[in-house]
This record gives structure tokens, C-alpha cells and sequence, in this order.
């Protein structure tokens, strides 16, 4: 069997086969980032074809020599009899790991290396075979950047967590600030993550925090950096800069790296170099850096943008909820108007108390349904909470209303200011659905030249998290180079978070390891450009395919069946098609197609 | 009936949307509660005043700190306020954390009223009963501070159980003198009754004829 699978691959010649070894584990959002940059170089430089392999030592959870043994023996029994290409390790973690124990599953194979720091590299006992990308975190630069737009800052806090690898960042961190004059710099560890929090949220206005990584606590609560950074973050009372682009979005104002992608892009470019010249040495480099900043958090500490750096990469510029759900919300109010107006007019009447509770019920039942329906685009939670204020206000209003009207002798002049109110936010809605009406007039809406790629890479940035709790992988399978196409941005990410939430939830009754979604992008022969999202879920029946885009269609038990719809609808404005992929094996896929600009 | 008592302590309602806040605070008036609203966790911290009692009512989000953080500022007074919660979503995570740091109700936007009152009629019987507990804890440390020395470790033996003799024999002082002492102990800690004195010790417990 195994003499089988060797030689039939050695039969197909050139298909290449890399294996990737990460850190942690699979649904850190920076492996993710990096597998993408790696799968887009690869996808086109490899005509031939190739398979990439991933395993994640998580050492932060399973440290220690035994373990790194039973992982070297478990890689032996899984890939033994694949005739490896190559393999990549990221992080400093897998590094140490390939280098002790590469020799022992996979003597021979080239290894190169990503995202470990140069001083890191320094650290390990390298075999003379590897080579690789080290990444810049220019910790010196990040503090010339904050220092840049924090000019009378007089004090620099470092955080870093008691982990072995945050350990390994606090040391680093020290060195780097060694020589550092004119401002005071202090290192805080050893704290807990309230401690953290209480630490950052007395730290006086002009400091600067920078916040190195957190895996671990000093009360021993693991925590994945990303989210022990956004939560100092969220209560810092000064600007927080961070040293991994993850960080960026979460409440960190920015720093001065080497992204993830980029490492990708790099490690997976270095790979085929060496693919290309067995045998000879390639030399390591550096990934390129630059400064990344977060447009919001700049706004949040009234910093002067001009001060930012020409080639700064300012992220979340101006994206708002309403930019983005602008639908959603449009057509959720819509309905939510004409309820309210019911209620509204039930309680003005002040008399058959009990229809108007009856009203009031059914009302209540309609909406928690249309609550659903803004869960279609709800990532971040904020469509949802921007709905139910007016609800709520509309709700409680009309159940003082009828408190009041039960009293002898009722309050008559609260009642009217009441009705005023539930009148004033009917008018605020009302003003919403005219701009509904024109939306939904088809007039054209405003569309400019875009990079189809560059859409699914921003999507994925928000719905990153959202799959990470859904415990699903996202492989990105990117036509190189640009996609530009005419489009609306925010009704595009629309349809694209749309496709992909539902393609996750087709997916919640697998087991986590096997929900695996790929995105693809490519250029159709006939010019038009397509945007497909596959999942191996429960798929689509034949004879429900089409009618699936009309409203109110769902095979979900608790869905409204709009969002699909709505998306047909956007896709058609575009000039283009949205359709699931008949030919399609196990589970779904959804084809977006828009024609060349 | 909780209604009257309930008058004089304020139901909070801390929400960014003027809106909603007022809308609430209506709802809870027409109720026969006492409700304030303010904007912002700070300008709730900023005018409330320490020693009143009360409840609140917290969005999840709010601009600025927001409702987990100013739950969590709340627990930590010296005067503990009662946290009910408002969403705009089912957020799992969030209500989870909320109740572990002893959240009275988790509820989700639009709240019906019955819902909503009833959390706010618990969570002004806990606010309440924590006042009651703390004012008792005050007491006690209070009649404790009465004591002399010589009393105190009088007390001790008492409450351990020992007998007047055996605590004459550790203090090195007579059996009359512990008797002397023992009653000065029972009068300062206003306790009727030897059973009372050991609860109030071990259990907190106020006196109970004063209660």
C-alpha cells in the first residue's frame, strides 16, 4: 500500500509536495495569514501542480523535548511514504522543532524557514541546509513611529505575558530598547490579565504602550495573543502599539512589521528557489516591514495623522457599520417601520388594551424573527445592537404607554411624549426607507474599479474571527496578481461574508478539523472574473437550487431566507451572476461572476 | 409591595442611545421605580453617589469603558451595585463572563417589561440584602472595637468553647475575674445570650433583638 501511494506519485513527475509546519495552531489568524501568501505564490508559480501539508506543533499548549518527539513520529508514520519537495516552518517555535528533529521524519528535504525574528534565528543551532525568511518586527522602528505621533510622550510601558515565548519577546524587547535615550522605559510582566488591564488603564495619557505578546498570564490563563492584546487594549487610556499586523484592528493603534502575508509571500518565494536549485544554497533574508496603523484608533486618541510616515499603511479608514450592513439594516427597517407604526397606533387609541397587547406580542415574535434575519451579515455583533436601540426604545415606550394609561387618573402629558417618541424614531426610519426605495429602484449603485482579491482579503479580515469561532479553515486560492472588476466594495463584502457564513453554518455538524473552506478567484477565459466559496457541508439538493435566491426560501430552521436573495439581487446590479456550481462533488459551491470592468 | 420599598433606591439605566434610556426610565417610573439615565459609564461613575443604594441597568456596549468594565468597577465597591445587563445580541461569551462576575440577569434587546422588572426587583432585594450584610459586618467590627485587650481574648476563649475555669487557667487571672469580664463582653456586644454572641462571632450574625 504504501510501496502504492510512493509510486504513483513519483509517476505524475513534477507535482510538487511541501509541508508546512507551523506554531500553534490552526486557527491563529497569523497562520492563516501566512498559508495565504504561501498558497498564492505557489498557485502560480507551480503549473504542475502541488500539495501543501500543515501540521501545528502548538508547542505554547504541549511544550517540551517529549512532546517534539511524539509530533517527529507522528510527521514519520503520516508522510513517510510522500516523497517530500520541501518543508517550511514558521515561527521560531517550529524552527527549534525542524531543527532537532527534521533529520529524524524527513533526512534530505530542504527546510526553510518564516516569522522567526533574526535574533531568534541566532538563538537556534541551525543545520547548514536551512534557510529562510526572518521577519522584521522592527520593535526600534514601532517605537520611532509612536514616538512620531506621540511627540511629548515621556514614558514607553512594554508588556509582555510568562509564557516561554513571551519570555523570549520581553528579552528580545530589551535589547532592542537598550540604548534607547530621552525617555523612560519601563518592562512590566509577571501580571495577571486584570493586572494588565488595571496596568494599562492607569497608565498616564501620553504614554506610549506597547504590548509584545500574552499566550500566557501570570495566573496561568492561556489566552491567544490577539484577543489578550484587544482586551488591554480596549481599556488602555493610551495609544497601544503592537508588534504582529493581527494586532492591527483589535484595539491596536499599529507598529512598524513584516505582515503576515507578506511572510507568507516570502517563505513560500524562497521555497521555489530552492525547489529550483537542489542542492545549492540560498541564502536567508529579511521580509519586508512597514508601518501599519489603525485609522480608528489614530481618530480614538486624537492623534495628528500627518505626522504618520508617506508609506504608512493606514487600515480601517472609514469602513462604518452602515457602509457595510447598509442593506441589511435598510430592508430590516423597513419591516421593523411598519410594526411599529402598528403598536404605535394601538397605544395612541388607549382603549382595547388587550388587542394592543396582542399586537404587541405578535410584534415582538415578528421581531425577535427579523432579529435572525440581521444575523445574516452579523460578524461583529454592532448591525444587531444598531437595530435593537430603536426596537428596544419603540418596545419599552409603548409598554410605559400602557402602564400609564391603566393608571387613574392616566398621565396624559407622558403618554403624549411618549407617542412624540415613538413618532420621532418612526421618522428616523422613515427617512431610512426612502433611502431604501432608491436602493431598491435599481438605480445603479456607486461603483468603482476594485481588486476582486483585495475584497476577499479585507472579508476575510472581518470575518477572520467569526470563522476562528466556528473552528473552520479558510484556504485562500487567489488568481495572482490583480482582479480589478466594477463594484460597490461594501455590497460586495456583503454578498462574499454572506456566502461565507453560510457556508460555515453548512458546516457546524462536521467535526471542527474537517470544516475546510476554500476561496477562489480567477479569470475566466471569456474575460469575466469569478469569486467562488467551497465548503464540504451538507450541500445543496438539486431540485432547492434555484429556488433558494428567492426570499423567504431557507433550509435552516431558524433562518429568514433573505440573505441569498438579497445577494442574487446586489450580483445582478453588478451586471453579474451569483449560482451554486451544479457540478460540484461533496458540499457546496457558490459562484459569484462579474464581467471585466 | 416591593414597589414601596424599592422607592427609594434608584434604578440606573446606563445607555450611549438617548432613546432607549429614556425610554426605559419611563418604563420603570410608570413601574413606581426611581430611575436616573445617564450616557456613559463615566458619567454614571461621575454622579453616582457611593453610599445610595440601588441597581443598574448596563448596555454590553458602551462608548468609552464599557458595560463588562463597569460592571466589574461596580462589584468592586465598597458599596456593590447590582448589574443587570442589556444586549443587542445574544453575545454567549459575554453574558457568560457577565454572570460569572455575578451579573443579576443577562437580557437582550427589545426586553419585555415583565422580564425586565422582575430582574429589577432581584436585583434590588440583592442590593438591599448586601447593604444589610455590610451594615451588620460594620456593626460588629464596631462593638469588636469596644473591647479591651483583656475582654477580647476573653471573648475568644468563650467562643471557642472553653469553660470559665480553663480560661481563668490560660490568662492566669481568677474565675471571678473572667466572669466580670464575660459579662462586660456580652453587654458591649449586645448579645442576649451566650448561643448569640457565638453567632454573631462565627456567622456575622447583628444582634437579634435589634434587628
Amino acid at each position: 500500500m504504501a510501496m502504492g501511494v510512493a509510486a504513483s506519485a513519483n509517476s505524475e513527475g513534477e507535482r510538487r509536495r511541501v509541508l508546512v509546519l507551523h506554531d500553534s495552531h490552526s486557527a491563529l489568524p497569523a497562520n492563516m495569514a501566512m498559508t495565504a501568501g504561501m498558497t498564492a505564490v505557489f498557485e502560480g508559480a507551480l503549473p504542475d501542480g502541488y500539495d501543501v501539508y500543515a501540521e501545528y506543533r502548538d508547542g505554547e499548549r504541549f511544550a517540551g523535548s517529549e512532546q517534539d518527539r511524539r509530533f517527529a513520529e507522528e510527521i514519520l508514520l503520516k508522510y513517510g511514504d510522500l516523497p517530500l519537495d520541501a518543508i517550511v516552518a514558521l515561527g521560531p517555535g517550529s524552527l527549534a522543532f525542524a531543527a532537532g528533529n527534521a533529520s529524524s521524519f524527513a533526512p534530505d528535504v530542504p527546510v526553510i524557514f518564516g516569522a522567526v525574528m533574526q535574533e531568534q534565528v541566532g538563538r537556534i543551532d541551525l543545520p547548514s541546509s536551512f534557510s529562510g525568511v526572518t521577519a522584521d518586527f522592527d520593535l526600534a522602528g514601532t517605537l520611532q513611529l509612536a514616538r512620531m505621533l506621540q511627540p511629548d510622550a515621556t514614558r514607553v510601558v512594554v508588556f509582555s505575558g510568562s509564557a516561554p515565548f513571551d519570555r523570549q519577546w520581553d528579552a528580545t524587547a530589551r535589547e532592542a530598547f537598550a540604548d534607547i535615550r530621552g525617555i523612560q522605559v519601563d518592562h512590566v510582566s509577571g501580571l495577571s490579565i486584570d493586572g494588565f488591564e488595571r496596568f494599562a488603564a492607569d497608565v498616564a495619557e501620553d504614554a506610549i504602550l506597547i504590548i509584545l505578546t500574552i499566550f500566557e498570564d501570570a495566573a496561568g490563563e492561556r489566552f491567544l495573543p490577539r484577543d489578550s492584546v484587544a482586551r488591554i487594549a480596549a481599556r488602555a487610556s493610551a495609544p497601544v502599539y503592537g508588534v504582529y499586523s493581527p494586532y492591527v484592528g483589535h484595539g491596536v493603534l499599529g507598529g512598524v512589521f513584516s505582515t503576515f502575508e507578506t511572510i507568507g509571500d516570502a517563505a513560500a518565494r524562497l521555497a521555489l528557489q530552492v525547489l529550483e536549485t537542489p542542492g545549492g544554497a540560498v541564502p536567508t533574508k529579511a521580509a519586508p516591514v512597514s508601518a501599519v496603523v489603525d485609522w480608528r484608533q489614530i481618530r480614538r486618541f486624537g492623534l495628528d495623522a500627518s505626522a504618520l510616515p508617506p508609506d504608512a499603511v493606514t487600515l480601517f479608514r472609514d469602513v462604518g457599520t452602515w457602509e457595510r450592513y447598509r442593506v441589511q439594516i435598510l430592508i430590516t427597517l423597513a419591516v421593523i417601520l411598519a410594526q411599529s407604526a402598528t403598536i404605535a397606533a394601538l397605544v395612541v387609541q388607549g382603549r382595547r388594551r388587550r388587542s394592543a397587547e396582542a399586537a404587541a406580542a405578535a410584534g415582538r415574535l415578528e421581531l425577535a424573527h427579523l432579529s435572525r434575519v440581521a444575523q445574516i451579515g452579523e460578524l461583529s455583533g454592532t448591525l444587531a445592537h444598531e437595530l435593537n436601540q430603536p426596537l428596544a426604545a419603540i418596545l419599552a415606550n409603548a409598554e410605559a404607554g400602557e402602564r400609564l394609561m391603566a393608571q387613574t387618573p392616566p398621565d396624559v402629558a407622558e403618554v403624549r411624549a411618549i407617542l412624540a417618541d415613538i413618532v420621532e424614531d418612526d421618522r428616523r426610519a422613515a427617512a431610512v426607507v426612502g433611502d431604501l426605495r432608491q436602493l431598491i429602484a435599481k438605480r445603479a449603485p456607486d461603483l468603482v474599479e476594485l481588486d476582486l482579491n483585495d475584497v476577499v482579503a479585507a472579508t476575510l479580515r472581518l470575518a477572520g474571527n467569526e470563522m476562528r469561532m466556528r473552528g473552520v479553515s479558510v484556504e485562500t486560492r487567489l488568481e495572482r496578481g490583480r482582479l480589478p472588476v466594477r463594484a460597490n466594495k461594501a455590497q460586495l463584502q456583503q454578498v462574499l461574508i454572506n456566502v461565507v457564513v453560510n457556508a460555515a453554518e453548512a458546516m457546524s455538524g462536521l467535526n471542527p478539523e474537517e470544516r475546510r473552506m476554500t476561496i477562489e478567484t480567477r479569470l475566466r477565459s471569456d474575460g469575466w472574473r469569478e469569486l467562488a466559496v467551497r465548503d464540504v457541508g451538507s450541500g445543496v439538493a438539486p431540485e432547492i437550487l434555484d429556488g433558494l435566491f428567492r426570499p423567504f426560501r431557507t433550509t435552516k430552521p431558524d433562518g429568514l431566507g433573505l440573505g441569498l436573495s438579497i445577494c442574487r439581487t446586489i450580483a445582478e446590479t453588478h451586471g453579474g451572476t451569483l449560482d451554486f456550481d451544479p457540478a460540484v462533488g461533496r458540499g457546496a459551491r457558490v459562484v459569484l461572476a462579474l464581467p471585466a470592468p | 409591595m416591593t414597589v414601596v420599598a424599592s422607592a427609594r433606591r434608584t434604578v440606573h439605566v446606563v445607555d450611549d442611545d438617548r432613546a432607549v434610556r429614556q425610554a426605559l426610565a419611563r418604563l420603570l417610573r410608570a413601574s413606581g421605580h426611581v430611575a436616573e439615565t445617564h450616557a456613559s459609564a463615566e458619567a454614571f461613575l461621575d454622579r453616582r453617589d457611593p453610599a445610595a443604594t440601588g441597581c443598574a441597568i448596563l448596555d454590553v456596549h458602551l462608548p468609552g469603558i464599557d458595560g463588562l468594565c463597569l460592571q466589574s468597577a461596580l462589584m468592586n465597591a465598597e458599596n456593590p451595585c447590582p448589574v443587570i445587563f442589556l444586549t443587542g445580541k445574544g453575545d454567549v461569551e459575554k453574558s457568560v463572563r457577565a454572570m460569572k462576575t455575578g451579573a443579576v440577569d443577562f437580557l437582550t434587546k427589545p426586553v419585555q417589561a415583565a422580564a425586565l422588572l422582575t430582574a429589577v426587583d432581584r436585583a434590588l432585594e440583592q442590593g438591599a440584602a448586601a447593604l444589610a450584610e455590610q451594615a451588620a459586618r460594620a456593626d460588629l467590627a464596631a462593638r469588636l472595637a469596644l473591647l479591651t485587650p483583656r475582654e477580647r481574648e476573653v471573648l475568644e476563649g468563650v467562643v471557642a468553647g472553653r469553660l470559665n475555669k480553663q480560661i481563668a487557667h490560660d490568662l492566669g487571672m481568677s474565675e471571678k475575674t473572667v466572669k466580670i469580664h464575660r459579662a462586660r463582653v456580652m453587654q458591649k456586644m449586645d448579645a442576649g445570650s451566650l448561643a448569640a454572641l457565638v453567632r454573631m462571632i462565627v456567622a456575622g450574625e447583628p444582634p437579634r433583638h435589634r434587628s
